[in-house]
């Protein structure tokens, strides 16, 4: 039977000489999760992903990717990871036929297989075309062809969008979601936030090599008290209205000439449309802001540098799964 | 190491070479040198037979002792600094493939891509010979041929051992050709210092370490002996001479040429199998 967390990373720390890139790093990631991974540049992002890529050698602590560690059964580990990088350059001087058969002949895959991905990803017809005059789009194509042509259990995309335009990146998201659909399990980093919302079941944010938060978007605003905005458009303006609701404990209220606005726990939303119809107000139409992960990112670097830049004062929200170790 | 991964690292990296501009231009110059001196070494001096082979194949040494070395080193040097800068090398070690297949993948590759060169260019060059002299002494030529094949293997086994401690194609490319004209160029001079010294006890052993430290110098004096080398080296080093002549001492030099061959290659899989981070 298939252990329940494809990757499992414990109390990671990577120092280079004296700075330390990574510290004491705990984080699960369940079989058939999009796991997106927040931060900006310098925090230990990309470390991180390269330990668990097997290119950069722990400290201490472990990565066990299904059961197994880079350290002991590297060459097994490799076969259930796929990688495509921020940044790469295949070989100008092959096709992109070549190239993957290349990938393909070290996986031991058969050549149907290269014909399969190409297609997936839409290459067929550049196949025999040199690497070397490709877009940036279409690298990445290739990229992300050399990177599932083994069904990895376990896809790591490092900034998958970075470069592509806004049809690649379309495309991009629809090959994540199909792949996702089809059992892999995705651990990606991305600076734009609005692809990690849409993509991702849960996210982590790192800083200064530490994880302050994680868990899902829900967990995290709740953990944050983030507060949906209600914007309410009236049919008939009470004159007293807002002081009347101000009484009742709801408001403050933003007021425009036909409409009421205010924020409140995102548990509160019918509560507070409920108070106003009671004042026999007409509503006309209302509005929910959810708070966005912009926001929620917001407030979680916000509250690091209240906190001197020790995360560790800030409670890390985790995914209730990730607390029962196995 | 898994052999058919060596195979598909070498099958790749032969496909890169043989598109490369590099090996394209520097097989076209080798082909086109060898056959002037071919031809017109043996055009104006009306020798023929076999003095006039010993004078072409002697002409012939010279071109290749300048030329294969760089060649292979500007090919060997580029090839994982260059994949490290290009990121691709990221990708690779992210497949099952192992440090030490990758380094036996790239040698084999690139070797086979030098060999090929070389045999294009000493097949006109021998017609050539073979035509001019109205005679050819195919083991001498065949000899000269597989020495000079030795000296490219030699070379970009070093080549493969600067790729790897280099980060950058660009170091690696300086590093190299410093090599060279260190190796090629420099050490001569060394070497002829040490002959002008008065007393031939000193001479000889230390013109000997310094032959066995340099593998194109190695080359060298395989060549002219394999030629006929008693006159060439005159008497002053007799005594070298007959030490090198003896079979003894021919098989000491071969076993020297091979380790050249596979201690870098050595040194390169395990240096690049110990660096840890990426």
């Amino acid at each position: 039977m298939k252990k329940a967390y494809v990757l499992e990373i414990n109390q990671l720390q990577k120092r280079y000489g004296k700075f330390q890139a990574v510290k004491d790093i705990t984080l699960k990631i369940e079989r058939g999760e999009i796991f997106a991974l927040l931060g900006h540049n310098g925090a230990g992002k990309s470390t991180l992903m390269k330990m668990i890529l097997g290119l950069a050698t722990p400290s201490s602590g472990n990565i066990i990717i299904e059961g197994l560690t880079h350290q002991e059964k590297n060459r097994e580990v490799k076969r259930k990871i796929g990688y495509l990088p921020e940044r790469m350059n295949f070989y100008d001087n092959l096709t992109a036929w070549e190239t993957i058969t290349f990938y393909a002949k070290l996986k031991g895959l058969p050549l149907e297989r290269c014909s399969f991905v190409l297609e997936q990803v839409g290459l067929t017809e550049a196949r025999h075309r040199r690497v070397g005059t490709f877009s940036k789009g279409m690298q990445q194509r290739l990229g992300l062809a050399q990177a599932i042509i083994h069904k990895p259990d376990l896809l790591v995309l490092d900034e998958p969008t970075t470069g592509l335009d806004p049809k690649g990146i379309l495309e991009l998201k629809g090959m994540i979601r199909q792949w996702n659909q089809g059992g892999a399990t995705i651990f990606f980093s991305s600076h734009n936030l609005g692809d990690v919302e849409e993509l991702a079941h849960r996210v982590a944010v790192m800083n200064e090599g530490e994880i302050i938060a994680q868990g899902t978007l829900e967990e995290l605003k709740k953990a944050l008290q983030l507060q949906a905005r209600l914007t309410v458009y009236l049919g008939t303006v009470h004159p007293n209205l807002w002081q009347r609701l101000a009484m009742k404990g709801i408001g403050p209220f933003e007021v425009k000439e036909d409409s009421i606005s205010t924020y409140c726990p995102a548990a509160k939303k019918a509560k507070v449309l409920e108070a106003i119809m009671a004042e026999g107000v007409k509503i006309i139409d209302f509005k929910v802001e959810e708070p966005g992960l912009d926001l929620i990112y917001q407030k979680l670097i916000e509250k690091v540098d209240e906190t001197g830049g020790r995360a560790g004062n800030y409670p890390i929200t985790r995914h209730k799964s990730v607390v029962t170790h196995p | 190491m898994h052999g058919a991964n060596v195979i598909a690292v070498a099958e790749k990296e032969l496909l890169e070479a043989i598109r490369s501009r590099w090996l394209t231009t520097f097989t076209v110059v080798f082909a086109m040198l060898a056959l002037l001196i071919s031809f017109f070494g043996l055009s104006g001096l009306g020798v023929g037979g076999y003095q006039g082979f010993n004078r072409v194949t002697a002409s012939l040494l010279n071109l290749v002792l300048y030329l294969l070395p760089l060649i292979a080193l500007v090919m060997g040097a580029s090839t994982i600094a260059g994949e490290k800068e290009a990121g691709s090398l990221h990708v690779l070690l992210t497949h099952p493939v192992s440090k030490s297949e990758i380094v036996a993948g790239k040698f084999l590759g690139l070797a086979l891509a030098l060999i090929a060169a070389i045999l294009t260019g000493f097949g006109g060059a021998g017609v050539v010979i073979s035509w001019k002299t109205g005679t050819i002494n195919i083991v001498d030529y065949l000899a000269f041929v597989l020495l000079s094949i030795a000296l490219a293997l030699i070379f970009l086994s070093i080549a493969i051992l600067i790729s790897v401690i280099s980060t950058r194609r660009s170091q690696a490319l300086g590093l190299s050709i410093f090599f060279w004209f260190l190796m090629i160029l420099v050490y001569d001079f060394l070497a002829i210092g040490v002959a002008t010294l008065q007393q031939v006890t000193v001479i000889i052993p230390l013109l000997l370490a310094l032959l066995l430290a340099n593998p194109a110098d190695i080359v060298r004096v395989l060549v002219i002996l394999q030629l006929g080398g008693e006159a060439t080296f005159g008497p002053t080093l007799a005594a070298l001479t007959r030490l090198l002549t003896r079979s003894s001492g021919e098989i000491l030099l071969l076993i020297v040429l091979l380790l050249w061959v596979a201690l870098p290659l050595a040194l390169s899989i395990i240096l690049f199998s110990r660096k840890q981070d990426y």
